[in-house]
């Protein structure tokens, strides 16, 4: 599904060059629900730019869903990101202005989904996040909870690959946060790979496999014990 | 992302911010409504001249003496019925009418109208494109027989006598020689001068035969001869041909002059033409203002909506995306005020033309060319923001606050 090989990021400013991803090698299965952890300045945040194709990496091979993501244009980046990438950020980033259905509807419009189409399938994606009945709402009439998740809702439409989650809790109460939480791992259930950023560990702790950054590399990755053993052992 | 989809979108960021939309407008709606109405007010006058063309009588050259050689003017010098009759012969010409033309009056009872009296013969009403819409005009044998006969306009005939069926009544003359009887025979379709009623004091022309006219005032000579051409390209050479022959006959030089009014028309209209295109071209200055207002506005724009244009570009909007959404924008702002535009221009030129009496002329392609314009303007000054916000890197972007 995801595979990265020795990939490096240096930024360039002046003379100065700060390197902010050190040959990070890392694989991704399909279905698994990975999170990162890693103070802030750890590189965390460039990989995850360049796993959403958002930024491409200075050296080094990443490869998404057997697509080298290399060389490629700023277009083709974008329909990457709109066919394989579902974004859920820390402050959701809803349009403003615009109903929670427009806004689910949103990422099917740049695939040139139908609009009658569009209007069935978000308003499933919504059903789906809980928020059936609050599809004509404006973000600003949304709580925090309901906002993220319809920013869940958006990221899954176009039922993309991977999932990638930036502190998806992080402007959350932890009520919210555990329901949001819920709707990833019920996402992960049905097979959906769910890539998490946190620097929380009770969040990171809720996923399957958490992989630590520190100083542009990757200082630990493991299987999680604890939802391992829950998985296990359902009692 | 389809076409609808832009323009609801623009409308929905317009709508967000209506005071801002409106002053932005503004700029285009002024520019737009001074181009339209500088080139409606030009577009009569030019209108104004073609008609008054018309009614004067096309293909028409007039023949006179040299008044500026008046002085050296000598009886033989003028002009007579030989010189008519020779001119008659040049090929090309439609009509002939020797010039003889007095100011006047008319009575009736007790009620007088001030007239131009124009003495005819009976090709003056095909060199002055004289409609007639009852009885006949002036014939040979009212030339001939210098008969009493009078031909007057429907308004006239409206002042004089109350209505227009007045064939066979007599109105009485002021000649200098004291009160003449004329028989009315023929009433003429009157049409309004086009510069209102400020020519010859408003007095209508009414047409009585020529010789008889003269004969009264014991004339025998002209000061001119009024040609109706048959081929407009031909009035210059024949023109020279009549010189030459005047001359000849006159063993003179220099004493006459030809006058084309067509030509003199062509020159104003000209003169015009080119008044009303840099007077369009200042209005056209304040619609670049209004152009670098919407570009302004549609910076603040793209920089108040930052975020936004990142969130897009991260699930998935391509460069064109964001790119013709902000065109949407500024065109539609652009088109909306130049309809406004028009509509305030197409007032002002009515109230404009109200003031100098005539009517304003606006043509469809005219619309469409200013609606044009001002989609121009606005995608003309929308394309650097547009093309600034798909350019946004969306790292940065989602990252601006």
């Amino acid at each position: 599904m995801i595979e990265i090989k020795n990939l490096s990021k240096i930024y360039k400013t002046g003379n100065i060059s700060v390197t902010a991803l050190k040959n990070v090698t890392l694989k991704i299965e399909k279905g698994e629900f990975v999170g990162i952890m890693g103070p802030s300045g750890s590189g965390k945040s460039t990989f995850m730019n360049i796993i959403g194709c958002l930024d491409r990496p200075t050296s080094g091979l990443y490869v998404l869903d057997d697509k080298t993501i290399e060389n490629m244009s700023d277009n083709e980046l974008a329909e990457v990101r709109n066919n394989k990438i579902g974004f859920v950020f820390q402050s959701f980033n809803l349009l403003p202005r615009t109903s929670a259905l427009k806004n689910v509807e949103l990422p099917m419009v740049y695939a040139k989904v139908s609009a009658k189409e569009r209007r069935s399938r978000a308003l499933e994606a919504l059903d789906w996040v809980g928020l059936g009945d609050r599809t004509h709402h404006n973000p600003n009439e949304l709580s925090g909870g309901q906002k993220q998740r319809v920013a869940i809702a958006r990221s899954l439409v176009n039922q993309p690959a991977i999932i990638l989650a930036d502190e998806p809790t992080g402007n959350l109460d932890t009520k919210s946060g555990e329901e949001v939480m819920e709707i990833f791992k019920k996402l992960n259930k049905d097979g959906v790979t769910i890539i998490l950023v946190t620097h929380e560990r009770d969040i990171a702790e809720q996923s399957k496999r958490i992989v630590t950054f520190r100083d542009g590399e990757i200082i630990s990755d493991e299987l999680n014990d604890r939802e391992a053993k829950l998985k296990s052992d359902p009692a | 992302m389809n076409f609808l989809e832009n323009i609801r979108l623009a409308l929905s960021s317009i709508k967000a911010s209506k005071m801002r939309t409106f002053l932005t407008m503004l700029g285009i709606i002024i520019g737009i409504a001074a181009v339209v109405t500088i080139s409606a007010i030009g577009n009569g006058g030019k209108y104004q001249i073609q008609k008054s063309l018309e009614q004067f009588g096309t293909n028409r050259l007039m023949v006179y003496m040299n008044w500026n050689d008046q002085k050296s003017f000598s009886s033989r010098d003028y002009l007579t019925d030989r010189d008519v009759e020779a001119i008659r012969n040049i090929k090309g010409i439609e009509a002939i009418s020797p010039i003889y033309e007095d100011y006047s009056s008319l009575r009736i009872l007790d009620k007088t109208i001030d007239v131009i009296l124009i003495g005819s013969n009976s090709e003056t009403d095909v060199i002055n494109n004289v409609e007639m819409i009852s009885g006949r005009f002036i014939s040979q044998q009212d030339v001939d027989n210098h008969n009493y006969s009078i031909v007057i306009s429907q308004k006239e005939a409206k002042e004089l006598f109350g209505q227009q069926d007045v064939l066979g009544e007599k109105v009485t003359m002021n000649s200098y020689v004291g009160p003449v009887d004329f028989t009315i025979v023929g009433v003429y379709h009157h049409e309004d001068s086009p510069f209102g009623g400020n020519v010859n004091g408003g007095r209508g022309q009414i047409y009585v035969p020529i010789k008889t006219i003269m004969r009264l005032y014991n004339q025998t000579t002209y000061y001119g001869i009024n040609l109706k051409i048959e081929d407009r390209n031909e009035m210059d050479a024949i023109g020279q041909q009549v010189l030459a022959l005047l001359n000849r006959l006159h063993n003179s030089q220099d004493k006459y002059m030809t006058f084309n009014l067509e030509e003199a028309m062509e020159t104003v209209n000209g003169v015009i033409s080119t008044i009303t295109m840099v007077l369009a071209m200042i209005a056209g200055i304040a619609l670049l203002v209004g152009g670098i207002g919407i570009m302004n506005i549609m910076l603040v724009t793209v920089t108040e909506r930052i975020r936004e244009i990142g969130v897009k570009k991260a699930i998935g909007a391509k460069r064109q995306v964001i790119l013709l959404q902000f065109l949407t924008e500024s065109a539609l702002i652009s088109l909306v005020g130049g309809i406004v535009g028009i509509v305030l221009g197409f007032a002002f030129a009515s109230l404009a033309s109200a003031l100098l009496k005539m009517p304003p002329q606006i043509s469809i392609a005219e619309v469409l060319l200013a609606a044009g314009l001002a989609i121009f303007v606005g995608i003309l000054f929308g394309v650097y923001p547009a093309s600034r916000a798909s350019k946004l890197d969306p790292i940065e972007a989602l990252r601006y606050e």
